[in-house]
């Protein structure tokens, strides 16, 4: 058995041209003196080029039928079946008919992680796009109501000139950074019959500084818990005082008007911005226990130090109203 | 090109040094619009060129595989002229007259002894093999490539296993092929 196996091999490295020297002689002596070597190798040479054509061929329709490569299945071994002799002939002649429906058996295919990897980058720019189209959409379709979203405008600003007083009830629900507020913007662009989309941006109304008298609430020393007198008015200085002057604080206040007509303020640091607020009203800040408060029409609004827009929540402790109305 | 996965020429020579024919598809992609401009400007026609540049990476395919194979160019310049030799050869036996000399390939013909089995049917008997003995068989004698690449290709332990297989394969395509001729001789 593996003497065959090697002499067969031997032939195949004869055909192929592989031999040389010593063991080209001794073959070629060999295919001269022994006719039934010489039969073999002719055999095996006539069988390696009915492989090498049944390659060809098969290449070549790979090559021809190349759209249907995708079709083609993977032929199983038990399809196949073994045809007698005499329908080889027939089969010959078919021969090429066969040709595209032959079967190759196909590699996975690694690349689809590429295009997978590829859809994913794309999709958040995939969305951002139609998110534009979106917002575009909408105004192109609001300023073709031009007379509408006039109206619209006109109003909004009547309620703002109208609005002199703060309160709770009015205050809207939305803060800016909510998607209402976007709507609202989209709303104010402006109504030019030109249809450049123009944003209009909230408008500083006026600024000024306010110094104002920092106090510190101390534990009452006496029982009487009424008591609470000012320092710096020096009104009954028989009590001892509940509260402590410290120092003056300065404090920028400036004045804005929203586009969406939002009501509250936002406090970062020293620097206050007041919305629905106008210059012209007349408020008063005071500091107590290093909180910011706002006297307006007689009502105490707290002020947050969270530098984001926060709503006016009014000061409803009967006992800091009485601490803030004395000093 | 973007998106197949390999496309620089080492990559495709590697490629189809191991038998992989999707490098063959990337080739001909790569090289049919080069070559149709080619044919055409040479009296040729759209056909003729896909006909060539088939011939043509046939050849390359098998030249490629050998193991003492190096590529000194791009393989777009070596696909190209071996398919300008091939389109040449074609045009001049379409030439009514024959430049090459007649004698000399007589002498040839006559060398040549015929083939002691018809190659078509060979063929055929080859493609009624199972599937393992008919790929075994063509990489190792049309492809050539070697017995570590065939055993790492089709999953056999090592390069003897495939000597023993491909033995098998062989042998049981001569028998078939062996009775078939030996009972058309009878008729």
């Amino acid at each position: 058995m593996k003497k065959d196996i090697e002499r067969v091999y031997l032939i195949d490295r004869y055909l192929k041209g592989e031999l040389s020297g010593l063991a080209l002689d001794e073959f070629k002596s060999k295919l001269k003196n022994d006719k039934e070597f010489f039969a073999e190798v002719e055999t095996q040479k006539a069988i390696i080029e009915g492989i090498k054509l049944a390659r060809k061929e098969e290449l070549y329709a790979l090559l021809r039928g190349e759209k249907q490569l995708s079709s083609r299945i993977v032929k199983s071994q038990e399809q196949e079946q073994r045809v007698t002799d005499d329908t080889i002939a027939e089969n010959v002649a078919q021969k090429h008919e066969n040709d595209y429906t032959k079967v190759y058996k196909l590699k996975p295919n690694y690349n689809n992680w590429f295009y997978a990897a590829v859809a994913v980058l794309l999709t958040p720019f995939i969305f951002y796009f139609v998110f534009i189209y979106f917002i575009k959409d909408n105004s192109e379709n609001l300023s073709q109501n031009e007379t509408q979203t006039q109206q619209i405008y006109a109003d909004d600003s009547q309620t703002n000139q109208s609005d002199n007083v703060i309160s709770e009830n009015e205050i809207p629900v939305v803060k800016p950074k909510d998607s209402t507020s976007k709507n609202s913007e989209v709303l104010a662009q402006n109504v030019d019959s030109n249809q450049n989309l123009k944003i209009e941006k909230d408008k500083k109304l006026d600024e000024s500084n306010f110094s104002v008298a920092n106090f510190q609430s101390i534990e009452p020393v006496n029982h009487n818990e009424n008591n609470n007198v000012s320092n710096q008015n020096g009104e009954n200085s028989l009590n001892i005082s509940t509260t402590k002057k410290l120092t003056n604080t300065s404090i920028k206040v400036e004045y804005w008007q929203s586009v969406v007509n939002f009501k509250g303020y936002k406090l970062e640091g020293n620097n206050l911005k007041l919305f629905g607020v106008k210059p012209t009203e007349k408020i008063s800040l005071k500091i107590l226990d290093n909180n910011i408060y706002l006297k307006k029409n007689g009502d105490y609004y707290k002020l947050e130090q969270s530098g984001d827009f926060e709503q006016y929540t009014k000061e409803v402790n009967r006992e800091t109203i009485k601490i803030l109305d004395s000093n | 090109m973007f998106g197949l996965g390999f496309n620089s020429d080492s990559d495709l020579v590697k490629e189809i040094k191991r038998g992989n024919e999707k490098a063959l598809i990337i080739l001909y992609k790569q090289n049919i619009n080069s070559i149709k401009k080619f044919v055409l400007n040479n009296n040729g026609s759209i056909e003729e060129a896909q006909d060539v540049l088939q011939d043509t990476l046939i050849a390359v395919w098998q030249n490629v595989a050998k193991p003492d194979f190096l590529l000194n160019a791009k393989l777009s310049t070596y696909v190209f002229s071996i398919a300008k030799n091939q389109w040449y050869k074609q045009l001049k036996r379409k030439t009514r007259f024959k430049v090459v000399d007649e004698s000399a390939s007589e002498n040839f013909k006559a060398e040549e002894t015929p083939l002691k089995y018809d190659s078509k049917i060979v063929c055929e008997y080859v493609n009624r093999l199972d599937e393992t003995c008919r790929r075994l068989l063509m990489y190792f004698y049309f492809d050539g490539l070697d017995m570590n690449t065939i055993a790492e290709q089709m999953g056999f332990a090592n390069s003897d296993t495939v000597k023993s297989k491909k033995y098998q394969c062989f042998k049981k395509l001569e028998s078939a092929v062996k009775e078939h001729f030996e009972k058309d001789d009878f008729i």
